[in-house]
């Protein structure tokens, strides 16, 4: 064995029991002709005992208890999921326990959504207003025009039969049946519309001569909440 | 690296943890956490680095145990794997760590029993933090190797189906992860010559490496 093969196995000379039997024999008969190479045996001895050092601080090193606590944490909402996926059942108790919250959240969110699309709706018609007079032709389409002071205008008033002849029109308007009551109607919006004659009739308007299905052009007044409180007949 | 007889149990271990076994967890995570610490630690010199990719090595197994398997060997190794990989990504997301950083001094760490005489404390301390300084420095390649057989007293057999690689890498690696060890203790550079003269480094303060791997 010459000096470069000895260096090769010299850290296995510590550990003879890693190196074959041979190799050790004719490693440790180096040592005793090259004294170099005895002195880097001593090396790697020195060393070995250095590593132990270190690694005896080390000997009793393990994870704190809170990983572990984790690991089981994961684990378990990992085999929640996989339950839910492989009993349907399972789902099922699930969705009931949760029902309430889930129909309460639901109806939040729909009435939170119904309120804000009728905001934009409120505000949209009125700065239609604002911007644009009230049509003196009839338009193909509906138009909006800010709605009267009604507060004259209720629904114990409105009686549509008796709207006709009845002294409490505010501008022309009618309250619709069903509707609420004037005061409500502050911020309201009135719409150009048209409606069958007939329609208009029922309601206890006067048609101005048109009959049946012939569309005849009226104002509506639309409250806040959305509901048609008055109409009357377009006399512009 | 758990011995072969204890294979089958940790197959079976992984069988009950695919079908959501808590127990089977548990009983894996006690047999081997301590091996990947240690490991992780000895590779970071960092606490919170080894506790970070102990977590990390079995969370992968809770979250995708089919990955591992048991054809390709034991669990251990398949943790180690896991480990390996994300020691680099700590150490390499956290540099000021790498490589003789650390939150944690031998200072901090359970020392010689309260008789010894300070003087004695201080030595031991000292030669203790300049190995594990010098271990730190090594290459990750060379760390690996010693740190799983000079730290961890794996056989050689062992650290390659650890490291997923043939024994005699393990044998050369660790050969010439020694070499730069002593000469990183011994202040003297390391010669790549493995013909240059024994003696010619004791003047010039070289010292040989051995051929490579």
């Amino acid at each position: 064995m010459n000096c470069k093969e000895f260096h090769e196995i010299a850290h296995e000379l510590l550990h003879p029991e890693s190196a074959p039997v041979e190799a050790v024999r004719l490693g440790l008969a180096h040592t005793l002709v090259c004294e170099d190479c005895a002195a880097h045996l001593a090396a790697e001895r020195a060393l070995d005992e250095q590593l132990n050092e270190l690694a005896a601080v080390y000997a009793e090193a393990e994870a704190p208890p809170s990983v572990e606590r984790a690991l089981l944490t994961a684990f378990r909402g990992g085999s929640d999921a996989q339950r839910s996926r492989r009993w349907p059942r399972w789902t099922f108790a699930f969705s009931w326990r949760w029902a309430a919250p889930v129909a309460l959240a639901t109806a939040a969110a729909v009435l939170l959504l119904a309120g804000v699309l009728h905001h934009r709706s409120t505000v949209g018609t009125n700065t239609n207003v604002h911007a644009m007079p009230a049509p003196q032709s009839l338009p193909a389409g509906p138009q909006a025009a800010p709605a009267p002071a009604l507060a004259s205008v209720t629904s114990s008033e409105a009686s549509p039969q008796s709207a006709s002849a009845d002294a409490n029109w505010s501008n022309g308007f009618v309250a619709l049946p069903d509707s609420a009551t004037g005061d409500s109607l502050d911020g309201g919006a009135i719409l150009r519309i048209e409606m069958p004659a007939s329609a208009l009739a029922s309601l206890g308007l006067p048609t101005t001569g048109a009959e049946g299905d012939q569309l005849v052009p009226a104002d509506v007044v639309v409250g806040q909440d959305g509901t048609l409180r008055a109409i009357r007949l377009a006399t512009d | 690296m758990a011995p072969r007889d204890s294979i089958p149990a940790d197959d079976a271990l992984i069988q009950r943890l695919r079908s959501g076994d808590e127990e089977a967890l548990t009983l894996l995570y006690r047999e081997h956490q301590a091996e990947i610490y240690r490991f992780a630690l000895h590779m970071s010199g960092s606490h919170p680095i080894a506790e970070e990719v102990t977590q990390e090595s079995f969370l992968a197994l809770i979250r995708d145990p089919q990955r591992f398997d048991p054809a390709r060997g034991p669990v251990l190794a398949y943790l180690f794997g896991i480990a390996r990989n994300q020691v680099r990504r700590a150490m390499e997301r956290d540099r000021r760590l790498q490589p003789l950083g650390g939150e944690q001094t031998l200072d901090d760490l359970p020392g010689p029993s309260a008789i010894e005489a300070d003087a004695e404390r201080s030595d031991r301390t000292e030669r203790i933090e300049r190995v594990r300084r010098a271990v730190l420095s090594l290459p990750t390649p060379y760390r690996e190797v010693l740190v799983l057989c000079d730290l961890q007293q794996k056989s050689y057999a062992q650290a390659a189906a650890q490291l997923d690689c043939p024994v005699g890498t393990v044998r050369s690696r660790l050969n010439r992860a020694r070499t730069l060890v002593m000469a990183k203790l011994s202040g003297t550079a390391v010669s790549r010559d493995p013909g240059e003269r024994s003696a010619g480094r004791e003047r010039t303060g070289l010292l040989r490496l051995p051929a490579g791997e």
